[in-house]
């Protein structure tokens, strides 16, 4: 084998005349769609310069269509959430395995209505479950706080403690009474992080939240 | 809607009758189907009409076309590597004489860095420096691959066809 077959071999290859002509055809049918296709676009932006006002239309209308879509689905949310309220969920406790130890509940802020009333020598507490029928707040008879600080007016600490004593639980409401030294200040705000719920045979639940009420005397 | 101008449409044939067969032979041996050739030619010319590129002069336009249906004929192969197709065409169709076609045979059996370098030295008769501007790989690595392209086609020709 000498390098002048391999020449003459690939020379011998040839592009067939159709084929040719094809390339020809294409290449030219290719040319023409591009400039159409300028030539199409250039024509619609300048009618879209000279005729504002139906593109103005169009997107009023869309705007139109977009801010009631808003409002729908912003209205529709309001309603859900304000018929279902924001409820809260039950959350694993986990060691470093990762074999769960206990549970929690959180974000429990729409379920118990928390209003306090300062006396002399304590701070009493209502909670209200709202939903007192629904787990896990039926299955508890007594309720504590788990944590709560009681701020004045400014936003400093005044007080804070964990673990009240038990109250027990009627028509899901519970007065649980804070202990004070000495009376609160006014314009005082109790701020409570959890609240523990227990029953008879059962581990506390701890129920995660923030409340917030001013005292009133 | 206009129409291209009789001077395009003469330019483009005019073009196309020029480096056709040139670029036909270069995709063929390349991709080893007269489809994709065809393809990979009508690809390059488009491009070439579409960027209409400025050229100092005709080897300057003739390099310009073998590099791009070199890469597009790449891609095409990067393409079949990733989607195998079922059958290539067979080689009698563009290469009648059964010598000849044992040539190509062996020279489309050869890796594509190979094959590239071969047919532009060998058929287009480009000299080392100007392949390895148009491969942008240094003359010495197109020398290496020339020279190593030469005795795996001499010894696939051997072993196979004779």
């Amino acid at each position: 084998m000498h390098e002048n077959d391999l020449k003459s071999a690939v020379e011998r290859i040839r592009m067939p005349e159709e084929m040719c002509t094809r390339i020809i055809r294409n290449c030219q049918a290719c040319l023409e769609n591009d400039a159409a296709a300028v030539h199409q676009a250039s024509k619609t932006s300048a009618q879209g310069g000279q005729g504002g006002i139906d593109m103005k239309k169009r997107t009023l209308h869309s705007k139109g269509k977009i801010i009631a879509a808003a409002a729908a689905v912003c209205l529709c949310l309001v309603m859900g959430v304000s018929a279902a309220g924001i409820r809260g969920y039950y959350k694993n406790i986990t060691n470093w395995t990762g074999a769960v130890t206990g549970g929690v509940y959180e974000q429990a802020n729409e379920e118990i209505q928390v209003s306090a009333s300062a006396a002399e020598r304590e701070i009493m507490v209502t909670a209200v479950f709202v939903y007192p029928q629904n787990a896990p707040f039926r299955e508890f008879e007594s309720l504590r706080i788990g944590a709560y600080q009681l701020l004045d007016a400014s936003g400093k600490v005044v007080l804070s403690g964990e673990r009240t004593d038990l109250s027990p639980v009627a028509d899901g409401n519970a007065e649980i009474a804070i202990p004070m030294e000495e009376p609160a200040p006014d314009g005082c705000k109790l701020v409570i992080t959890s609240f523990i719920g227990e029953s008879k045979g059962d581990q506390p639940l701890s129920v995660n939240g923030t409340w917030e009420c001013t005292l009133s005397h | 809607m206009p129409n291209t101008s009789a001077q395009t449409a003469e330019n483009i044939r005019e073009t196309v009758l020029s480096y056709g067969s040139m670029l036909y032979r270069l995709c063929f041996v390349m991709l080893g189907n007269g489809a994709d050739a065809e393809d990979a030619v009508q690809e390059t010319f488009i491009r070439y009409f579409r960027k209409s590129p400025v050229f100092a002069d005709t080897d300057h336009e003739k390099a310009w076309l073998i590099t791009t249906a070199r890469n597009l004929c790449r891609d095409m192969i990067r393409f079949r590597a990733r989607h195998p197709q079922v059958s290539l065409e067979d080689l009698q169709e563009a290469a009648p004489s059964p010598p000849d076609t044992c040539i190509l045979e062996a020279l489309m059996s050869l890796p594509e860095k190979f094959r590239i370098v071969l047919i532009l030295y060998y058929v287009e008769e480009y000299p080392i420096d100007q392949i390895a501007r148009m491969l942008h790989r240094s003359s010495s690595a197109v020398k290496m691959r020339l020279q190593k392209g030469r005795l795996m086609l001499r010894e696939k020709y051997r072993k196979e066809y004779m």
